[in-house]
């Protein structure tokens, strides 16, 4: 018997797995089948209904699942590691800093923003040139600029910290 | 008749003539690049040859590796595709010059469709309608009044350098007329360093017509029908279909003889598409040509039952069209969409990666034109296109039941796409009355996005993914993992499926 707490969409699920083919996600209890077809596919049936499934791990809590052609990320901790995890993020949020990652490679085109100015949540601070395209990179929560490790024309690798806001 | 094409393009074009060329017995040659190894067209062709690095520029851009290539694997024509070189009169010269068979038309049709300015011109000389507007640049604003009055207004005030939506401003009325002269001229100034200003039609939330025409080096014209492509974010078309629910049979007569005009205005042959912006009382006026196959071609190779990449090499090869016009008619209904690697909850965000799943949908009237396959890398060096998927039915609603159909068949795993975007539209009322225009999208994009939203992350699909991951974490953390279901672990333990997947 195992007992996981699931975050998906922003929606934390209580799972609960008890060693045989019944399995409860919050108040709904079902009953499961999943079938190892090849690599990363596997079929899953939950009650009367199949699915097909596509897993791509990304770390040992994260996991991109592909269901009926529709995506997921989703992060898998038992019960005992999500509480270990909330009290850290608790002693973190004391000083709040949101790194901004490059979603893909690309060059930076403009910095519209300077170190130390104010940003509105969902307010440009730079543009990305991609695949022939101008992307907005914007602020994903208000605050003040705190560092730019980028400069104009320069190209930058997918995930690379771009700028922070505090 | 030609024996062996090289086809001077990439993805799911590329695929698309090897696949003629193969139906015609005729070799294909695709160039690749660093970036297109796992692409599928290297795959599929007769031949292929690593033309260069990613960048277009040193591979997909570069004619002369592609003439010297040409020559030195003896083909004898070029298929250019769409994009890249498919519209560059320097290079159908080149390869005029190179004696290679450039499977499209003419240098000089092109660079007389080529410029805008002078298009219209040719236009409006040949019996085609343009946008109404002054020729000239405007000299005072009593005499812009007097145009603008002449036109009936809105109008819209338009920079003569102009370009890329700057230096435009829409007038409703004559009172506004002197300070956004000003206005306009100013902006002018500053964006193209020359504040000549000249007024055209105003034309609102227009839909966005065009006719696909054909003609032989025979002087034979033909048209296959109109396309409605108004489903458009920032003139990126997404979805089209033929025909359109728009055009009545008298419309459909005069805008597919006006389209075939301007065809013979510039002494055209090969493939090529008028396009038209037509208001809601069904005027159209002449927005552009493309010379050269478009991205669209399949909805109107499903209603009329005509190849046309075929056509297109029977024509370059000196041959006459393989029909008259009077054997064509409309057969039911064709959508296509493009099925993009972007994220439409972001801004439309284009996303790379690796497609580690990619399973494509088929059954009765779908068709899927792609350039990519299982393992397939889709990079940041061209368009973010995975596929153009198609619907073929008798009439328009079956023909929208069975895209949505097809694309809650599709899987695509590895980077981010518009699928469920796409069926959100599907599932739009709006867009079902074919009740659209150019600025449907934007209008709408709010209601698609959050539609898109619930589409995906349907509560049972939720907690089918928790599952997953739950079963996979067990397996992983090295508890006793087994198949939940005795009959299951017996299947996998049948001795054929281990000699099979062990």
């Amino acid at each position: 018997m195992s007992e996981y707490i699931i975050s998906i969409n922003d929606k934390k699920k209580k799972v609960f797995y008890s060693g045989n083919s019944k399995i409860s996600v919050g108040n709904d209890e079902y009953e499961c089948d999943l079938v190892h077809l090849e690599a990363q596919n596997y079929l899953l049936r939950v009650n009367n209904i199949f699915f097909e499934a596509v897993s791509n791990k990304l770390d040992n809590e994260r996991f991109s699942i592909l269901i009926n052609g529709s995506l997921f990320e989703i992060e898998v901790r038992s019960s005992l590691q999500e509480k270990a995890r909330e009290l850290l993020q608790q002693k973190e949020s004391a000083h709040h800093k949101t790194e901004i990652k490059a979603p893909m490679p690309g060059m930076i085109l403009r910095i519209k923003k300077n170190v130390s100015e104010n940003v509105e949540q969902g307010e440009t601070v730079l543009i990305l040139e991609a695949m022939k395209m101008e992307n907005d990179l914007r602020a994903p929560r208000t605050g003040i600029i705190k560092e730019i490790f980028v400069e104009e024309r320069i190209a930058v690798e997918k995930g690379a910290v771009l700028f922070t806001i505090e | 008749m030609i024996k062996k094409i090289l086809i001077a393009n990439r993805g799911e074009i590329a695929v698309r003539v090897i696949r003629a060329c193969r139906e015609m017995g005729i070799k294909s040659a695709a160039v690749y690049s660093d970036a297109d190894k796992t692409s599928l067209h290297t795959r599929l062709a007769d031949e292929s040859y690593y033309i260069g690095e990613s960048a277009a520029s040193q591979s997909y851009l570069n004619q002369s590796k592609l003439i010297t290539l040409a020559k030195k694997i003896k083909a004898d024509a070029i298929h250019p595709g769409y994009g890249f070189l498919s519209e560059n009169a320097e290079f159908i010269k080149l390869c005029e010059k190179e004696k290679l068979n450039f499977i499209g038309p003419s240098f000089k049709s092109v660079e007389m469709m080529g410029s805008k300015t002078a298009a219209r011109g040719l236009m409006s000389k040949s019996s085609v309608p343009i946008v109404p507007g002054t020729t000239k640049a405007i000299s005072s604003i009593t005499e812009g009044i007097k145009s603008a009055n002449e036109i009936g207004f809105p109008i819209l005030l338009k920079a003569a350098a102009g370009g890329g939506g700057k230096g435009m401003r829409k007038i409703s009325s004559e009172k506004e007329f002197g300070d956004a002269v000003e206005a306009t001229k100013r902006e002018a100034l500053k964006a193209f360093g020359d504040d000549s200003i000249y007024i055209e039609k105003y034309i609102e939330n227009p839909r966005h017509i065009e006719v696909q025409v054909i003609a032989d080096k025979h002087g034979n014209y033909a048209h296959l029908f109109e396309r409605e492509c108004s489903i458009q974010r920032r003139h990126q078309k997404i979805i089209e279909e033929s025909p359109s629910s728009f055009v009545d049979e008298d419309t459909r007569d005069r805008i597919t003889e006006a389209a075939v005009n301007a065809a013979k205005a510039c002494g055209y042959f090969n493939a090529g598409t008028i396009e038209f912006l037509m208001d809601k009382d069904r005027n159209f006026y002449f927005l552009e040509m493309n010379t050269r196959l478009q991205v669209e071609h399949p909805v109107t190779e499903l209603i009329s039952g005509i190849d046309l990449v075929q056509e297109q090499i029977l024509i370059a090869s000196g041959e006459k069209l393989s029909f008259k016009q009077e054997d064509l008619k409309i057969n039911g209904h064709a959508f296509e969409c493009r099925v993009y690697a972007e994220d439409p909850e972001n801004n439309f965000l284009p996303s790379t990666g690796t497609l580690i799943e990619y399973k494509i949908p088929s059954g009765p009237g779908v068709r899927v034109d792609d350039g990519f396959g299982k393992g397939s890398e889709i990079s940041i060096y061209y368009d973010p296109l995975i596929s153009k998927l198609v619907s073929w039915a008798k009439d328009r609603t079956a023909a929208i039941e069975r895209m949505k159909r097809a694309l809650s068949e599709y899987q695509v795993a590895g980077v981010i796409n518009n699928i469920q975007f796409l069926k959100s539209v599907f599932n739009d009322e709006k867009f079902r009355r074919g009740q659209i225009d150019i600025n449907y999208l934007e209008r709408e994009l709010e209601n698609l996005i959050r539609a898109t939203l619930e589409g995906k992350n349907k509560n049972e699909l939720e907690d089918a993914a928790a599952i997953v991951s739950v079963l996979l974490k067990e397996k992983l953390s090295g508890k006793n993992y087994r198949w939940l279901n005795p009959e299951t672990s017996k299947v996998n333990n049948n001795r054929w499926q281990d000699l099979m997947y062990e």
